[in-house]
Parts: C-alpha cells; structure tokens; sequence
C-alpha cells in the first residue's frame, strides 16, 4: 500500500465518523439508556440541529402545528406568550415592518401571528384547481391571481442531488422502482442475522471474521442476492478491505469528494436505528458481542454500497441505457429541468394564501383586492419567509415561556408563605434522601405532609459507580449512569446465619434451569417440537387463563410457590476492596458519604433515622421495563447502591474518619436503606437486621407514614393514568396499581419519566409545599455549603447532564414517534435480544414508545427543552459554565435552559442567554 | 326460534358484540367494552352448555335454522356434533380470553374501535364456520375469514405492510377459489351441498375424470378433495402457499395469538369435519402427507434461523401446522384437533408473553459462543450417551404402548407418531448427556417421560374416542391413511435416517463436525436456504416483475388490439363457429347489446361513455348501458343459431384476457374500474355461450355486478368532483382521512370481489355450480377471472385507502347525500339473489307490457 492510498483510506475512516453524527449511539435495550437520539449535533444551535437532523432523517423536531394550535385554544399557550416569542423571533431577523392597506397600518408580526395561529398554506399544486373551485371565494382568488407578480422559481442546481438524496432514492423517485425498500430490507437481513445475541438456534456462519467477511463469504453463495445479476462473482470481485469496498463505490457512483460526508450521513441515516446500534458497538471493543464478533459502520457501508452501486446500474441500464451513477443523473437532472412548472399555478398560490390571510387577518377581502401589487408582494414575502414548515421555534419558544412562567410564579407564591413561618429548628422525625427522578418528587411532596420529614434529592447511584453480582446470579451490572465507568466490584453475600439453606436451594435451581433447557432443546430442534407441543402444550391453558384474568392472583402464587421452593435468604452486600480500576480503600469510601452529605447540604441537624431510598418499578411483559427503572442506575434496581451507601455510612470508622473532617453525625444516627417502587409506590426495606431495637419504634412511625404518603401518591398518580378506575379509594388504588404492574396487557404500567421539563438544584425550602405535578428533577444542593462552587460543578456535569440526557429522549420521542422514538407498542417484535422491531422487518427501533409520551389521543409528555433551575449565586454558575465547554455548549446552543435563583428576601430569577449572559425575568412576564 | 335453537346463540352473540363496538353510541351508552365482553362471555357458556348436552344426547346432531326455497340448499341447519361443539367451546374460550386481553392492550389506541370490531367479526364467523352443516355456509364463512385475516392482520397507515396485506389476501383467495371449485364439482357430482348426504354419496359413487382429454385419470371424489385441501392449505399456512403468514407479523400482537391459535387452524378443521369424504380417497391423505411433511420439517427448520421473535414463532407456527395436516394425511383427524387446540394454547401463550424477552435478556444474558456439547473422553460415554438418550427413549415409548393395549403395529399413522415422540423423546435425554449428569437424574427423566408418555398417549387415545365415538371408524380412517408398504418403508426409514443424524448432530454439535471444506459449504448453503425463506419470496417477486412487465410491454405495443382480433378469429375458425345463421335484425341487436353490455371488440363504447364523459353521464352510463344491452340480449337469445355460441364464448375469453393486460397498466383510478368491469362482464357472456340461454343465475350476476360497478363509478366520481383527476397512486390515506368513505368503498370491494352476503357472490356460486359441465376450459376460465378481479379490485382499495395521508390536500369526508347514496347501493346488492330473480322476471315482464312487446 502507498503512502498516498494509505492517507486516502484515513481520511476515509474520518469522514465516515464525521458522517455518523447524524445517527449518535443506540445502546442494547437489556439496559435502556435515555439519551438525546441527536447527541452528536450538540456542537450545533438546538434549532440549527433540528433544520439538520430533518435533512437527513427526515425527522420532525417541533410538534406538529396543529397540535400547537389546539394548545392554544386549552389556553395551554396564552397569546402574551406567542407574542412574545414572535417579537423575539423579528427581533432576531430583523425588524418589525409594516405597511398601509386602506388606512388600515399591518404590521409584520400581526401577519406572521394569523399565519401561526392559521397556517397558510395551499394545497399541493396539481389539485389546486379543484380546490380553488370549491372555494367560496373563487372568483376573488381568480381576480387577484391576475394582479400578483411572483417570481418563478428556477429548478434546483442539479449538484445539489448529491446532497439531497442517494442514488437509490434517486432511481426510486424516477424509475418509480423499490430499490431502498430492498436494499433495506436485504441489510435488515444481515444486520439481524450478524448482531444476533442469542436468539437464534442456528447462528449465522463465520460471525468472528468480522460483519463484511462474514457477509462476502455467505453472499458469494448466495442465489441472485437480491436480484443482482451474477452477484456471485461480482461479491468475489470485491476487495477484502471494506474501506476499499467503500472508496472504490463512492468513486464509482462518481460522486464529488467534497460531498461524501453527506452521502455517506444519508446511506447511514436510511436505518438509522440499526447502523447506530453498530456505532455504539464499534465504539465499545470491550462489550463481548463486539469482542468475539466485531463490525463497525465502514464494514456497514462496505455491504450497503455494493448493493446500491449494482442496482442503479442494472436499472439504469435497464431504463435509460445509462451507466448508473450520478454523472448520469446529473445530466438527466438538468435536462428535466427545462420543462419545469407553469407560473400561473404560483401566482393562484399565492393569491389563496392571501385570501386566506384576509379572511383571517380581519384586513378584509376588498382591502386586498384594492392592494398595489407592491404592497401584495410584501405581505406575501412575509407569509412565505416563514412556511408552516418553520413555525416550530416560535411555537416551542411560547410553550417553554409557559411552562416556565408557571413554575416560577409557583416558587414565588410558596416563598412568600414561608417567610410568614416561624420557623424552628428541631430535630425532625427522619431524613430521607431520594433519587432526583421526577418521580420522587410527588411522593416526597405527599411524605412531607405526614409529619416533620426532610427530604433530600440525590442522584440514585448515591454517588457510588459500582458493577454488581446478586448472590443468585454469575454477571454482573453496572449500577450508574451510562456516562460513567462502574469504578468498584460489589457482591451480595448470604449472611453466615443463613448458609444451610444455600444447599437446598443451589440443588432446586438446578433442577428448574435443567428443565428449562430441557424444553429450551426440544423447542429449537426440526422434529422434536411437534409431539413436545402435543403433549405439554395443554399445561399453557392453565398459565394462559391465570395470566389473563388474574393477573395478582397469579403473580402471588409464583411468588409463594418460588419461595416455597427457593427459601429466601438474608443476604448482605460487601464491597470488594480491589475495585476495578481504582481500589475501594477506606478513605476512598469516606469521601463518597461525605461528598454526598456536602452536596445535598445534610451537614448538621441529623434526625436519628436516615433512609437511603432508591428507586426500582414492577412491569409485565415490558420491553421497556428497564427505562421505567432507575436511570442512575444503569436502568436497575437502585437496590444495591443504596444498601452500599447505608453499609458504609453506618461503619464507625467511617464516620469517624468524616467527624474528624467535619461534620458530625450523631451516635444514635442510623441510616437504612430502602427501594421506592414507582410503579406501585411501595417501600421495601433492606437489611433489617442490622437495625438496632433502639430505633423500632421511630421505624415503625416511618413505615406507617410512608404508607399513608404511598396511599397518597398512588391516588395521585392513578388519577393521571389514562384507562384506570373512577373511585379512588385507599383499597382500590393499591389493587389497581398491583394490576397494572403484573397485568401482561398492560402497556401503560405507569407514566414513568414522561412529563419531565425541569432540574432545580437548590435547598428544599425553595421549592417545598409546591406541586411541581411530578415534572421535576429535584437535586438538593445548599450554596452556602459550597462556597467553591465544586459540588455544583459535580451536580450540572452529572446528574444534570443525565437529566437532559433523559429529558431529549422524551422530547424527541414525542415530536417524532416514528423516527426518535419507537412508535407504537403493539407492533414490538424482540429482535436478537437486543431491541425491538416493528412488525417482522424494520429498522431497529430507537427511543420510547408512544404508549409513553401520549395517551393516545393528546401528549402527556410536553416536549420541552429542560429548564435548569439553580439556586446558586451568578458568577459561580457563570464560572462553572465557562470552565466546562460541554456544558457551555449546551447552554450557548439552547440545548437547556438556565435560570438562576436569588433568594435573599424574595425570589429573583435570572435568565441565561446565549452570548448576553444573565437576564432579569421580569415581573409581569412571569405573573400574568 | 325455538328453545332447542338456542345454539344459534354462540355465533351471535359475538356478531352483536362487533355490531355493539362497531357503533359511536358505544361510548355513551356502553363504557369500556364490558358488554361486548360480557356478549363472548355468554357465547362461551352457551357453548359449554352445548357440549354437555352433546354428550348427553349422542343422536342430537343438527339443528335445522330454517328452510328456503334456494334449490341449491334447501335448508340451513347447524351441525352440533361433537367436533363442533369441541370446536365452539375451544374458539369461544379463547374469544373471552383475547378480547379482555386486547381491550387492555390497545386501550388509547386509535384503532381500538375497529380492532374489536373485526376481532369480535373474526371470532363469530369462526364459531359459524365451524357448526355448518353443508358446504354453501361453510365457504360463506371460510372467505370471511380470509376478508377480515386480510383486514385484521395489518396495520394500513404502515408502507411496508401494504404489500404483505396484499399478498395475504391474494393467497387466501386463491385457496377459496380453488375451494369453491372443488365444491362446484362436488355438486355436480353428488347433487348436494349437505355434508350427510354428500358423505353418503361419496361413498357409493364411482365417477372418474380425465382431465381436459389428457391420459391422467382421477376419480371424482379425489379430484373434489383436492381441491378442498388447496383451500385447506391457504389457510392453514402448508408450503407453498405459506408466504403470507410471516408477512402478516405487522399486527397488534393479540391479533397473532388469535392468528396462531385460531384461525390458522381452519385447514386442520376443515379436513376433520369432511373426514369421511377425505378418508375416501387415500391418493388425497398421501399428498396430504407428504404436504404436510414437507410443509412440518422445512418450517422448523427455517424457523432455526430467525434472529427474532416474531418470525421464530410464525415458522413455528407454519411447522406446527404442517404436522397438523401430516397427521390429517395420515387418517388421524382426531388426532390433528388434538394438536391444533393444544398447539392454540401453547402459541397464544407465547406470542401474548414476547414482551418478556429483553427482561430475560437483561436478568440472564447469554454469552458469545456459549454452546454446552458432548465431550467425547472414551467409548463408553459414548455408548453410554447412546444408550441413554437413543436406545431407552424409544423402548420406553415402546413399553407405554403396550401398556396402554394400543395395537399400534396395525396402523402405520400409529408408527409413524410413535417415531416423532422418539424424536423428542431422545432430544430431551440429550439435554442431560451434554450437561453430564449424574445416574440418577437420568432414570429419574427416564421415569418422568414414561409416565408423561403414558398420560398423553392415553389422552390423546381417549380424546380420539370422544370426538370419534365409534372405534370402527376410526379404525376405517386410519387404514385409508395407510400407505403402500414400499412407501411406508421408505418413510419410516427416512425419519429413523433423520432422528439417528440429528441426535448425532446435536451430541457433537454441528459446527464442530462439519469442518472439512465440503462440511463448510454445506453449512454455508443450508443457512442460506433457510435465510433466505427457501428463495420463495424471490421466485414469487421475479415472476410478478415478469409479468408486470410483460403486460406493460403488450400494452405499448400498436398493434396489439389487431392481434387480439386476429387471435380470437383464429380460435373462431377453429371453434367451426359461423356467422351464417344470422339474421340482419338479430345480428344488430345482438352488437348492440356487445356495445352496452360490453364484449370484445366492442368494448370500446362501453368505456369511453364510462372514463370520457362527464360526472352525470358517467353515472346515467354506468347503469343504462347494461340494462339496454340486457334488453336486447333478451330479445334475441332465444333466436340464436347455436353456431355463434362458440364465438361469443370465445369473444368473451379474449376480453376477459384483454382486460386483465390494461388493467394492469392502467393509472387512471376510473379506466382500472371499467376495464375490471368488461372483465366481470366477459363472465356473463361467456356463460350466455356456453348455454344459450340466460339463466336467473345470469340475470342475478349482471343485476349486481351493474349495481357495484355503479357503486365504484360513483364513489371514485366523488373523489373526482373533490380533487380532479388523480392517478391511483396520487391520493393515499383516505382510510385516516375519509372514515365514511372508507367504510362504504370498502364494503363496495367486498362486493366487487365476490364475498358475500353481497348478490355477487351468489351470483358466482350459481354460475359455477349450475353450469354443465363443470371441467372445462371455461370453469377454469371463470375462476381465473374471478381470481384476478379479486386481484386488482383489492389492489384499487388498498392504493385508495391505505398508506399515509398527503399533507398538502384538504381532505373532506362525504356528506349525507353521498353517504345515502351508497347506502342504498349496498342494500340493494344485500337483497338475496332468490328475491331478486323474482323481481327481475317481474320488472321485464311488466316492462314488456308497457313497451307493448
């Protein structure tokens, strides 16, 4: 190889990962990641990624304009609001114009406002007429069609069809052929077949050469793969190297190198949800698929060009005598182009949406038919420098203003009414410390009205990165969110009073594994399942009917047969000292309790009860139980971490070692942990035996008001969830939620994350007694603990990156449930373990489905870009932001939102703005 | 109604459950579809009750629902024997259990209304179909089925499905067609419809055909049951006509449980409810056999390689079935309702629970290269492998039988089972071998299989007796599913062949023997073969591009109309047809009625007035053409020389051949209704030809095929008014945007297509079955019509309503008038075709006396 080739193929390799921005990462579903689907173009202004992402996955980033609309008459978004947002739209592009009709002054903003609330559009011109026809106002629309002078619109630069579309979409769209959907169809093949995790009985063949070898050598023998004349010797043909496969197709599609990344961005955005599941594997060489099996996008598009370059050939030899590529094309293109479009359908175009204006508008039909084309023209120039395609920033900006405008109002009602308390400082009953998951936060709000509790929000994984192994299983899980590396081993041990009963139970479930393989092996066999479905087929009625009907009942029953069979056993988790890259030492273990109790700002006033709750959920039947899951936690239960941190923090040398830095924490203080779960708003506690008799009784005041708060919550919530009971009563609640939780048919167990918009860093004062509705992240932080602002930094490049990371995923699986998100769950097909499908082919699904963004009718989920609420002074906050270019990042392109909260006597609340830096939001803004 | 008819009662009331969902005041009056529940819930006691009573009463078998003076079936009654009431009971238990289920599951979803409807359709035609007593219901039913399967199983705002939908209708009603076939010849040869009597008749009759002169020869009722078993084999998933079912996995889940455990079932049903027709013919139950075999071992094979859930189950599924029909063919019908009901629970019970695979994918992760095989360290492990998991299983089975007193030596269908239970048998002892398990494990699973074996061989042996209640006959079933004792040794020693290679496969696993290079290519290619669905996708594909463009090159082509003509003079000359006969007077009106009714080649009238004229006169068209060109068929048929017949038959079958190349190059939606048109109108005259005279079964087809074609004009013209000329494929969606419409256009298809209760289809089945002579070019030539006009009128419906809706069109729904309009259009064509004789021969008659002829 030359020096040269060799450069070729590096820049190559570059380009390639400069090209995949557009599809970002999707990781397995075993662990469900919430992400921002677009992370990539997080360099980018949030409404420049949007414009991006449409160009090449087609996908929406704005509800669509009809339901803004419909917003608008629920009083959703107040007309102030809208106004608003489209004088800071003008203010941005220029000025606010207008011009005169019959003495009457129209202003720009006005004709942009009826064409928001309206939409002007006309419909797709080859119906027009017919439209024109049955319009009331026909002869008007006729009349002042004679009157307007458009300009015509020149065909597109035929160099843009590079950039615009494959050669593929190309054919499609001219020939009136299906070559994406084969082409499509036949990688959907491979892919399924080559990223496989166990499925299938009969693996593909040869997986460990890697994605392209493994394809050349099947499809070498493969009958007229997918209708590509002698394919066999032209797959022989093909280079070993798949970046020499992909160099010599691009050079032969003749395509300009300048325009490569483009098309290289749009051939991997044609399956976006699959060649980003192999992103995220290329990119993960330690995952053990990607170890014994490895591909990566290069290999991806190696297979993807051969099919494209063959099929455009063939067809456009077929169709044109032509070589396929795209010089062929191009000339095509610009011959087409001569015998474009009549001006007389642009200028009826026109005249409708003006008609359309002024009926709207109030300015009246006469007015406008009296209008100087001039004036015409500039009102059309206005209604078209906007098309309904671009009204989403306008309208997200008045949703936002909303919301935003609500809660702060909230905050500062609350406030004023605290001020009027007296407040004491007495020990309260116990302190509890919550995930900052919005869910935490009605069953927090609900368990402070029961008594003198505080609670504190505290990011799930209680700050410890630790991979995991229960005591049943062999593997382990890594116990903290996705953008961080599990740093110590944990195992959980069966305590020593109880190893007799390990015997009994290691031999019960070696049996029941045996006879799952057992049935496992005569299911995946070619003539053993026939009799095997004859004879114990009839055993499935049983489990059929239970399932269906009693859905509790059964649950129960497994429940008590499992331990029936398997007698439970107390067990104990105990940190390994080693640690995977870093050793789990004792001072190590001190700074995690000390951090922890710093951040949230629990330095003094301890209660004599701590309780450690993280957060778990119960579904049937999910794929998508892991996302219901805590996030923090790797999509896991937040069991394991939280009996960590209660483990550490009640060790006497652990608390010594942070008395001797510090803070003090009370003998008589013990810290229990417990799991919340979401779903049936139940509280489980861990070991209780390690709970001393002198703390029973404020145990068992705990438990019964975290009952009444769990009675509480569940109302609460079930009211929201769509398709439940009418009465709400303590009993019928409880059951509903239990239904929902084991009812296999049940695709909305609970609401999940859905309806997240905020993250409010700050004391509990500020943001207690107000019902925050469930929509915010609550991370409990006190300034006045930090005076270097470090905790801070921790929390907004942790937990609040999680967040938005979190809050992206839902936003962009609203607006789009068909690209960003998974579209609908009844259609879900598990493929290879990994993910779900839609039907029997298609692309890998990505995102949450609309089961949890809507109830089918309206979105539950407000796709909002998340506030970020700090409670915390300017500077330092400015001073974080500019240390941290990905935060600033973030912030500068409108990713998040920041505010900042004073609160010395009242509430003030400063506005981040890009490049202006801090704003005052003003009072009437924010309390009409 | 009497009380004793109150088995009427189990289809009925899920009919009421889907007219209850299918209703807007639902939600007013009846929250939460707890009626319509509570409506399967009675259907399920009723049937309960039924079956209680059956077996009580062992004479009570039919229930007459009442009588008619339809010559072809004189009454409609209701079998109520044993396999039926097994049948309702099994069907109306998993109706309650899928719809409470699906009300769950798709609670907030948009469909969730028409959903339940059709599920509710689905599950009542099921339960009808399976208590007929004569064949007319019984395919009344079947293509219902076919109708709602094609509805139900896709998602139409959803591209990709479109075409699978399509391919699923197609390949049902190619089994119907060859279906009614089958039963048309039954008629002509049994005279009969009636299961009893047809059974009885079947028995004693000795027709044998040759087929159109060739030396093969067939008797008539193998002929007839092979026809049958098509249908049988559409349904019921068996290669080749298996495609659709992987294609219909774009569903709501529930709907596969229904799919997989309901309705796929009706092959096996339907070949157990005409057993003793079936057990007539033993080439039948062989190429049953052999079917089914086929059908059983590529099926799991295929399904081995599927990387998803979805597809694993459907190949299961499709493997499952094909082991259904095997036991069919082999005269266990018994038998195969023993294993589609056990089956039906099994797979709905996966398919509802697929949603668990990433939860267990999570909670046990499976690792790269995790395969447990046998580790070879001496001989006697592996004699002792052997012995284990080959020798003992097989003598164990042995054991159970002899304990039981079966005299399984006597049946081959028996050996044959026997051989399959080894299979599993040894598959499960191979489990332990691999995971070296200790002794005493291994004879207690030695223990636990004898016992198993015993309880199902002698569950499966009481259940036989129940459903069959005289041993006799089920003795008479299996000897005719006897095979020759060459071919039955041949077997036998294929499935021993084929059990002792893959025990030895799945002992050493197969990749690790096969590395020699031959070893490698075959992997290599079986993998491949079985990927790639047996290439039968591509095969299907290839041969449509084919003819797709084959059709559109014939219809570039000028002179192609000339040639046509030429053709047909040819066939004429052959056909020693002459013109001599005819009289000037005769010979004008006689054009006359060519031009309005059309007929090649003078069609042309007929479609222009149709596709070039205005909205109005379109519609005047549409509906005078036809009765003037009636007037003056009638006029003159009876003076017709009987050498012209032949010509017009002739001239019928080009235009038919003539029709079907345009359509399928036409864009237009209107020039695709009327070619459809001269194509359904070739029908009828090539009846007239054959005949000679207009039959009231004649007169009923025209009547209503004016009707529907009207109807089409009509409602296309609406959209014309709305949105100009469009190209088919311009204007998608409707089915979101224009609900009304789609409902109405839709019921129209269902009409055009010849489903019933719409007058075409009795139409249909009067042609066929009082037609003459029944195999002939022309019988084949009429079903093949039909078959394609089902092709392109779905193909109409599907491109009109289906897919995503523009953005860019304001789309309006019709308005009452319309909506009345086409209201009265589908009562008419609702309006039984006996009436509608009667009425016709009224309305001519008094018409001649007004007009003084």
């Amino acid at each position: 190889m030359t020096l040269a080739q060799k450069q070729e193929f590096e820049d190559l390799v570059n380009l390639v990962e400069k090209a995949s921005h557009i599809i970002g990462y999707n990781w397995p579903m075993t662990y469900f990641v919430h992400h921002n689907p677009i992370n990539s173009l997080e360099n980018l202004p949030f409404h420049e990624a949007i414009l991006l992402a449409n160009r090449f996955l087609g996908s929406l980033g704005y509800l669509t304009n009809e339901i803004y609309r419909n917003e608008v008459n629920a009083g959703r978004i107040k007309l102030s609001h809208l106004d608003a947002a489209i004088k800071s739209y003008i203010s941005k592009t220029g000025i606010d114009d207008s011009i005169e009709l019959s003495g009457k002054k129209i202003n720009k903003s006005s004709v942009i406002r009826t064409h928001l609330l309206i939409g002007i559009t006309a419909p797709f011109s080859q119906f027009l007429g017919k439209f024109i026809d049955a319009h009331p106002d026909e002869k008007a629309i006729r009349l002042l069609a004679k009157k307007i002078h458009v300009k015509h619109n020149k065909g597109v630069a035929s160099s843009l069809v590079y950039k615009n579309m494959t050669a593929i979409e190309w054919c499609d769209l001219v020939f009136d052929s299906n070559l994406e959907v084969h082409i499509n169809n036949e990688l959907i093949k491979w892919c399924e077949a080559f990223l496989d995790e166990g499925h299938a009985t009969w693996s593909m063949p040869g997986r460990e050469k890697g994605f392209y070898e493994a394809w050349r050598a099947l499809a070498i023998n493969e009958w007229s793969t997918c209708g590509i004349r002698n394919s066999n010797s032209k797959i022989r043909a093909l280079s070993i190297d798949p970046v020499a496969t992909v160099l010599e197709k691009l050079n032969r599609l003749c395509i300009p190198k300048e325009y490569w990344q483009d098309y290289i961005s749009r051939h991997l955005a044609s399956l976006h949800g699959w060649s980003s599941f192999i992103n995220w594997r290329s990119k993960n060489s330690e995952y053990e698929w990607q170890k014994v099996y490895p591909i990566d996008l290069l290999q991806y598009l190696a297979v993807r060009l051969f099919y494209e370059c063959e099929l455009v050939e063939q067809i456009c030899q077929n169709e044109i005598k032509e070589e396929g590529n795209f010089d062929t094309i191009v000339s095509f293109e610009e011959n087409k182009f001569k015998e474009n479009s009549s001006i007389e359908n642009e200028k009826l175009e026109a005249a409708w949406k003006l008609i359309c204006l002024a009926d709207a508008s109030g300015i009246g039909k006469h007015t406008i038919l009296e209008a100087s084309p001039k004036k015409l023209e500039n009102l059309l120039l206005w209604i078209n420098e906007l098309s309904e395609k671009e009204h989403g920033p306008i309208w997200l900006d008045a949703y936002e203003q909303g919301y935003i405008n609500e809660l702060i109002c909230k905050l500062k009602t609350s406030f004023y009414d605290k001020e009027e308390k007296n407040v004491q400082i007495q020990r309260p009953l116990a302190q509890l410390m919550f995930c900052i998951d919005v869910r935490s936060e009605p069953f927090r709000r609900n368990l402070e009205l029961m008594g003198n509790y505080e609670t504190y929000g505290f990011a799930g994984f209680f700050g410890i990165p630790i991979s995991f192994c229960a005591h049943d299983t062999q593997h382990f899980t890594a116990q903290c969110p996705a953008i961080i590396q599990p740093k110590h081993v944990v195992h959980e041990v069966i305590r020593d009073s109880e190893k007799n009963k390990e015997t009994k139970n290691k031999s019960v479930k070696k049996l029941s594994e045996l006879i799952k393989d057992i049935f496992k092996n005569m299911k995946n066999h070619f003539i053993a399942p026939f009799v095997a479905v004859e004879a114990f087929g009839w055993f499935f009625g049983w489990h059929l009917i239970e399932r269906t009907f009693y859905p509790g009942i059964y649950r129960k029953w497994q429940e008590r047969l499992t331990n029936f069979l398997i007698s439970p056993v107390n067990t104990e988790i105990l940190p390994n000292l080693e640690g995977l890259n870093q050793e789990f030492s004792h001072e190590k273990q001190v700074s995690y309790i000390e951090d922890a109790l710093r951040t949230i700002g629990l330095t003094e006033n301890f209660a004599r009860i701590i309780l450690v709750t993280g957060h778990t959920s119960l579904s049937d039947n999910n794929p998508y139980e892991a996302a219901l899951n805590c996030g923090a936690c790797g999509g896991n239960s937040g069991e394991p971490n939280s009996r960590l941190f209660t483990k550490i923090a009640n060790n006497k040398n652990v608390r010594q070692q942070i008395k001797k830095n510090g803070i003090v924490i009370p003998e008589d203080t013990i810290f229990i942990s417990a799991v919340h779960n979401t779903t049936t708003d139940d509280i489980q506690f861990f070991d209780t035996e390690d709970i001393p008799e002198t703390h029973l009784k404020e145990l068992n005041d705990l438990k019964f008001d975290l009952e009444e708060a769990s009675i509480k919550n569940r109302i609460e919530r079930c009211k929201k969830l769509p398709g439940g009971i009418n009465t709400f009563t303590a009993k019928k609640v409880k059951k509903e939620v239990l239904r929902r939780s084991g009812d296999w048919s049940e695709t909305r167990p609970e609401w999940g994350l859905s309806g997240n918009a905020s993250f409010i860093v700050g004391r509990r004062n500020l943001t207690r007694n107000v019902n925050l509705n469930g929509r915010a992240f609550l991370n409990s932080y006190d300034y006045t603990d930090d005076p270097k602002g470090i905790y801070l930094e921790g929390i907004l490049m942790g937990p609040m990156i999680v967040g938005q990371w979190i809050n992206a995923e839902h936003y962009f699986s609203t607006t789009d449930p068909e690209i960003f998100g998974s579209g609908n769950k009844i259609y879900h097909n598990i493929v290879g373990n990994i993910g779900v499908m839609s039907g029997p082919q298609s692309d890998l699904r990505v995102g949450l489905p609309i089961q949890t963004t809507t109830n089918g009718k309206i979105n539950f989920h407000e796709p909002l870009r998340l506030c970020v609420l700090i409670e915390a002074p300017r500077k330092q906050i400015l001073d974080i932001i500019n240390r941290n270019t990905s935060l600033k990042l973030l912030c500068e392109n409108e990713w998040v939102r920041f505010f900042s909260i004073e609160t010395l006597n009242s509430i003030e609340v400063f506005a981040y703005k890009p490049s202006n830096g801090w704003e005052i939001l003003k009072e009437d803004e924010h309390l009409n | 109604m009497t009380l004793n008819q109150y088995p009427l009662l189990i289809p009925l009331a899920p009919l009421i459950a889907a007219l209850i969902t299918a209703f807007p005041f639902r939600n007013k009056i009846l929250p939460n579809y707890l009626f319509s529940w509570w409506l399967m819930i009675v259907s399920f006691l009723v049937s309960l009750l039924q079956l209680v009573q059956v077996i009580q009463e062992p004479e009570f078998n039919q229930i007459v629902l009442f009588s008619w003076g339809w010559s072809l079936l004189p009454e409609v009654a209701m079998s109520v024997d044993r396999l039926s009431s097994v049948m309702m009971v099994f069907i109306s238990g998993f109706g309650v259990l899928l719809y409470r289920h699906s009300v769950r599951y798709l609670q907030q979803d948009a469909g969730h209304d028409r959903y339940l409807t059709l599920f509710a359709l689905c599950i009542s035609s099921l339960l009808f179909m399976v208590s007929c007593a004569d064949f007319i219901m019984l395919f009344i039913f079947w293509q219902l089925l076919s109708w709602f399967l094609s509805l139900l199983s896709h998602n139409y705002l959803h591209g990709p499905t479109i075409k699978s939908s399509f391919r699923t209708f197609i390949i049902l009603r190619a089994g119907d067609l060859t279906f009614i076939a089958g039963i048309a010849i039954a008629y002509h040869l049994y005279g009969t419809l009636e299961f009893n009597l047809i059974f009885a008749r079947a028995s004693i009759d000795q027709t044998i055909f040759s087929i159109f002169g060739s030396g093969l020869q067939i008797t008539g009722v193998t002929l007839v049951t092979i026809l049958i078993f098509v249908g049988a084999m559409s349904k019921s998933a068996q290669i080749p006509l298996h495609m659709w079912l992987p294609d219909s996995l774009f569903a709501p889940t529930p709907i596969h449980a229904l799919l997989h455990a309901g309705l796929i079932n009706a092959g096996g049903f339907l070949l157990a409810r005409l057993a003793p027709l079936f057990s007539l013919s033993s080439t039948t139950l062989h190429i049953v056999l052999f079917i089914g075999l086929l059908t059983a071992i590529l099926a799991s094979s295929m399904m081995l390689v599927q990387n998803d859930i979805k597809k694993t189950l459907g190949y299961s599924t499709i493997g499952q079935m094909g082991y259904m029909m095997m036991e069919c063919g082999l005269g266990a019908f018994h038998l195969a309702i023993f294993h589609l009901m056990a089956h039906g629970l099994f797979k709905a019970d996966i398919f509802l629970n697929i949603g668990k695979g990433i939860q267990n994918a999570r909670l046990y992760p499976s690792k790269p290269f995790e395969t447990n095989h046998f580790k070879f360290s001496n001989y006697s492990s592996l004699i002792s492998a052997f012995v284990f998991s080959f020798l003992f299983p097989i003598t164990i089975l042995f054991g159970s039988h002899i304990f039981l007193g079966v005299h399984f030596l006597d049946y081959h269908a028996l050996i044959i089972f026997l051989l399959f239970s080894w299979a599993t048998t040894s598959q499960a002892m191979l489990t332990l071998v691999k995971l070296e398990k200790p002794l005493k494990i291994k004879i207690g699973m030695l223990l636990g299989i004898s016992f198993v074996g015993t309880v199902y061989f002698f569950a499966a042996e009481s259940f036989a007796h129940f459903l069959i209640t005289s041993p006799i006959e089920i003795q008479r079933y299996l000897l005719a599913g006897a095979l020759p004792s060459h071919f039955f040794l041949l077997l036998v020693t294929i499935i021993i062949l084929s059990i002792s290679l893959s025990w030895f496969f799945s002992l050493f696993h197969f990749s690790n023997i096969l590395t020699f290079p031959f070893g490698i290519w075959l992997k290599r290619n079986m993998y491949l073969l079985f990927l790639n669905r047996l290439y039968f996708d591509h095969f299907s594909e290839q041969f449509f591009n084919f003819l797709r463009m084959f059709g559109k090159k014939l219809n570039k082509n000028r002179f192609i109309f000339t040639i046509f003509l030429i053709i047909s003079f040819l066939f004429l000359y052959f056909q020693k047809a002459s013109f001599s006969g005819l009289s000037v007077e005769t010979g004008i009106k006689l054009v006359a009625s060519a031009l309005c009714l059309p007929l090649f080649p003078f069609h042309g009238l007929y479609v222009i007035g149709i596709t070039k004229t205005s909205r109005i006169s379109r519609l005047v068209l549409a509906l005078i053409f036809p009765i003037v060109g009636f007037y003056f068929l009638d006029s003159v048929i009876s003076g017709l020389p009987e050498e012209i017949l032949p010509a017009i038959t002739v001239f019928a079958t080009i235009g038919a051949l003539w029709a079907i190349i345009k359509t399928l190059t036409q864009v237009s939606i209107l020039s695709l209704i009327t070619y459809g048109g001269l194509a359904l109108y070739s029908i009828f005259w090539l009846v007239i030809g054959l005949n000679g005279y207009i039959s009231d079964y004649s007169i009923a087809y025209v009547w209503s095929l004016t009707i529907v074609i009207w109807g089409l004009v009509f409602s296309v013209g609406q959209l014309i008014m709305r949105y100009g000329e469009f190209k088919i494929t311009t204007i998608t969606g409707l089915f979101k945007t224009m609900p009304y419409f789609t409902l109405l256009f839709g019921l129209l298809i269902m009409a055009a297509i010849g489903l019933p209760p719409f007058s075409l289809f009795f139409g249909y089945v009067g042609i066929l079955i009082s037609h003459s002579i029944v195999i002939s070019f022309e019988f084949v030539g009429i079903i093949i019509i039909w078959f394609m006009s089902c092709w392109y009128f779905f193909k109409i419906m599907q491109s009109l309503l289906f897919g995503v809706a523009r953005e860019d069109i304001y789309y309006k729904d019709l308005y009452f008038l319309e909506i009345a309009v086409l209201t009265v259009v589908l009562i008419l064509l609702i309006i039984p075709a006996s009436i509608l004789i009667n009425w016709l021969n009224l309305m001519v008659s008094s018409s001649m006396l007004i007009l003084g002829i």
